[in-house]
């Protein structure tokens, strides 16, 4: 049996397949979390039912690609049946979306997801009144706390009904039925202060929003930084006893592989730590908020609503973000947000961020590491203003829908985390210590030292750089971080660079500059590739590398003739 | 930046205040207890005490606030 999880963004349809398949899947509380269909399993009775989970929209117009993945699904798949999912406090437009999919005749189940909320809200829904007039069975479900699974169980087993209405294809008919059927079935019991409208007052303040939003960015990276490095200390310290106690027998394992590993995953707890904050911003709904605040601040840059949650996004993982484009409508707007995306510190950028910082700038770590990640969102917002105004010209609409507060899910936040960290551990155990091995080689041979093929690759290039003041072995890590980025932090690693006598602080500074914006790593870039084409991620990699360039120039100038003596 | 997110909890609660609102009045007190929290963890990991932590001190408002539920 095959059932297709239909409904509008945000209403919690990834929640309610992990509630009914007990999977891992992650869940978001924005808009367009899934972009890409997934699949879940679930034994009932005996019989193997498979759940697909669609990307959310609003109709099935095919206008966006998500709308097209969820209209092709149910036309060429025929499921057996489809589990509507709606969000209890929005009935009236979740109901445009019902009433489009009554024209299949497939059997279907409406799933009023959220009724918790709903009632706090004052809303109540007459679910028994909405079943007889759709004519199918109406189940209400508080999905992440596993509230209405049972019963929807079971009505999976009778295998729903086919709709007994059919409107169809016609907008201004499904608008005018939907009120219809709202007038029969809500009723709104009191007049209650939403608490989202009155928390937003605050966090949205035209004076607060940005102090505030400052504030929680400090306190994320106090977490990150200072809260953690006793424990990114212990572990470095075991990887170098590892490291050295292997290399006496074997010099590529200890020096090459332990010491090359252990450098990048030294830095796991501080990677954990900002993915726990992270998720607990994101799932909570105040992510969409901070970006929101920080394009009214300063004007529009172009884009619109929908590119908010890939740039969220990419402050995990670019790969996922570039992908999350595809909920765009306007393709220019699509284009510019895939684009821009690399500019968004994502997490492999940290261990470099962490190494420099404690070296260069012990007492004041967070704060350069706050400085880099917001100086990535605005180099972002700023290229997508650049090129909205030159390559890709055209009016768009600035909509944005910001998701209710929500405590977030603790199962949630670990999914989330686990999610992210578990990426970032198997390019560890791959990519990264694939580099190592390429590294040890390309270090020892065909002579170690001034005579190795790194050598002779980072002198050749060496010289591109000298306006930076940056020696060979600063640009053989760059050069092998485009790879992944983390390569970096491995390459001075076992090169043994003396980073504090080679480099000045407004030096350091800028090379960190350098590497949030330099082009986008292999990866990401294959995404751009696939989602917007090879000329658009040829365009990014000019790009970037052209604004990472004379952006570092300048802050290493400003740091040196502002902050720094050196 | 510590004195700045301080600055940032007394300017809520001051517009909370000034407004009458308790929405603000929450925000502030939410912000000084995570603030708090943090401050704590911190130096534990540091072996410095920050001031920081003082902001446990609006949990009682924090409690009050959240049971007045805005209105």
């Amino acid at each position: 049996m095959k059932i297709a999880m239909v409904g509008n963004p945000n209403v919690g349809k990834t929640a309610l397949l992990n509630a009914l398949t007990g999977g891992r899947f992650e869940v978001g509380n924005f808009p367009g979390t899934t972009v890409e269909k997934k699949e879940g399993c679930l034994k009932l009775n005996g019989k193997e039912v498979v759940i697909v989970d669609l990307p959310g929209v609003y109709s099935l117009d095919a206008q966006t690609p998500d709308e097209e993945v969820t209209r092709d699904y149910i036309v060429k798949e025929r499921p057996n049946l489809i589990l509507n999912v709606l969000n209890a406090s929005n009935l009236e437009r979740n109901l445009y979306l019902t009433l489009q999919l009554t024209k299949f005749r497939i059997p279907m189940i409406v799933v009023l997801n959220m009724v918790d909320e709903a009632r706090r809200r004052g809303i109540r829904i007459n679910s028994k009144a909405l079943s007889e007039i759709l004519g199918v069975p109406v189940v209400e479900t508080v999905a992440v706390k596993g509230i209405g699974i049972d019963r929807l169980k079971r009505e999976i087993e009778l295998g729903g009904r086919v709709p007994r209405i059919e409107v169809g294809e016609d907008l201004r008919e499904r608008v005018r039925v939907a009120e219809e059927i709202v007038k029969e079935v809500v009723r709104a019991e009191r007049e209650v202060r939403d608490y989202t409208e009155a928390l937003d007052e605050v966090f949205m303040d035209k004076h607060l929003g940005i102090p505030i939003f400052l504030s929680l960015m400090w306190i994320m990276f106090k977490l990150t930084y200072t809260v953690v490095d006793p424990l990114t200390g212990w572990i470095k310290d075991a990887f170098d006893a590892v490291a050295a106690f292997i290399s006496s027998y074997s010099p590529l394992l200890g020096d090459g592989v332990v010491k090359g590993v252990g450098s990048v995953l030294q830095y796991v707890p501080n990677i954990v730590m900002l993915f726990v904050v992270l998720s607990i911003l994101e799932l909570s709904g105040y992510m969409p908020r901070a970006v929101y605040l920080l394009d009214r601040l300063v004007s529009s840059f172009g884009l619109t609503g929908r590119s908010v949650i890939p740039l969220i996004m990419g402050f995990g993982c670019n790969v996922p973000a570039v992908m999350a484009t595809r909920a765009i409508e306007d393709e220019r707007v699509r284009i510019a947000t895939a684009v821009v995306n690399p500019f968004i510190s994502c997490s492999a950028r940290l261990p470099i961020y962490l190494m420099l910082a404690s070296i260069f700038f012990p007492r004041i770590g967070s704060v350069v590491i706050m400085f880099l990640y917001v100086f990535g969102l605005f180099t972002a917002l700023f290229s997508a203003l650049m090129i909205r105004k030159t390559l890709l010209r055209g009016e768009a609409e600035y909509l944005i829908e910001l998701p209710p507060y929500r405590i977030p899910n603790p199962r949630d936040v670990m999914i989330l985390t686990w999610n992210r960290t578990k990426h970032f551990l198997q390019k560890a155990g791959t990519i990264i210590l694939g580099m190592s091995v390429v590294l040890w080689y390309i270090m020892n041979y065909p002579k170690p030292g001034a005579g190795s093929y790194a050598a002779i690759i980072g002198k050749t290039i060496a010289p591109l750089f000298s306006p930076l003041g940056w020696g060979w072995k600063l640009v053989l890590s760059l050069i092998l971080g485009m790879v992944a980025k983390e390569v970096v932090v491995e390459t001075l690693t076992m090169l043994n660079v003396p980073l504090s006598t080679v480099l000045t602080p407004s030096q350091a500074l800028s090379f960190m500059v350098f590497t949030l914006l330099y082009m986008p790593c292999l990866a990401t870039l294959a995404t751009i590739r696939a989602e917007v084409g090879t000329k658009w991620a040829a365009f990014s990699v000019i790009y970037s590398l052209t604004v990472a360039y004379i952006l570092s120039l300048i802050v290493g100038v400003i740091a040196r003739s502002v902050f720094f003596t050196p | 930046m510590d004195s700045f997110v301080l600055l940032v909890i007394s300017a809520t609660y001051l517009k909370g205040y000034v407004s009458g609102k308790a929405s603000y009045e929450f925000v502030a007190s939410l912000l000084a207890t995570v603030f708090a929290f943090v401050c704590l963890l911190s130096s534990l990991a540091k072996g410095e005490i920050s001031y920081g932590v003082f902001g446990f001190l609006s949990l009682p408002l924090l409690f009050h606030s959240r049971v007045r539920r805005f209105y």
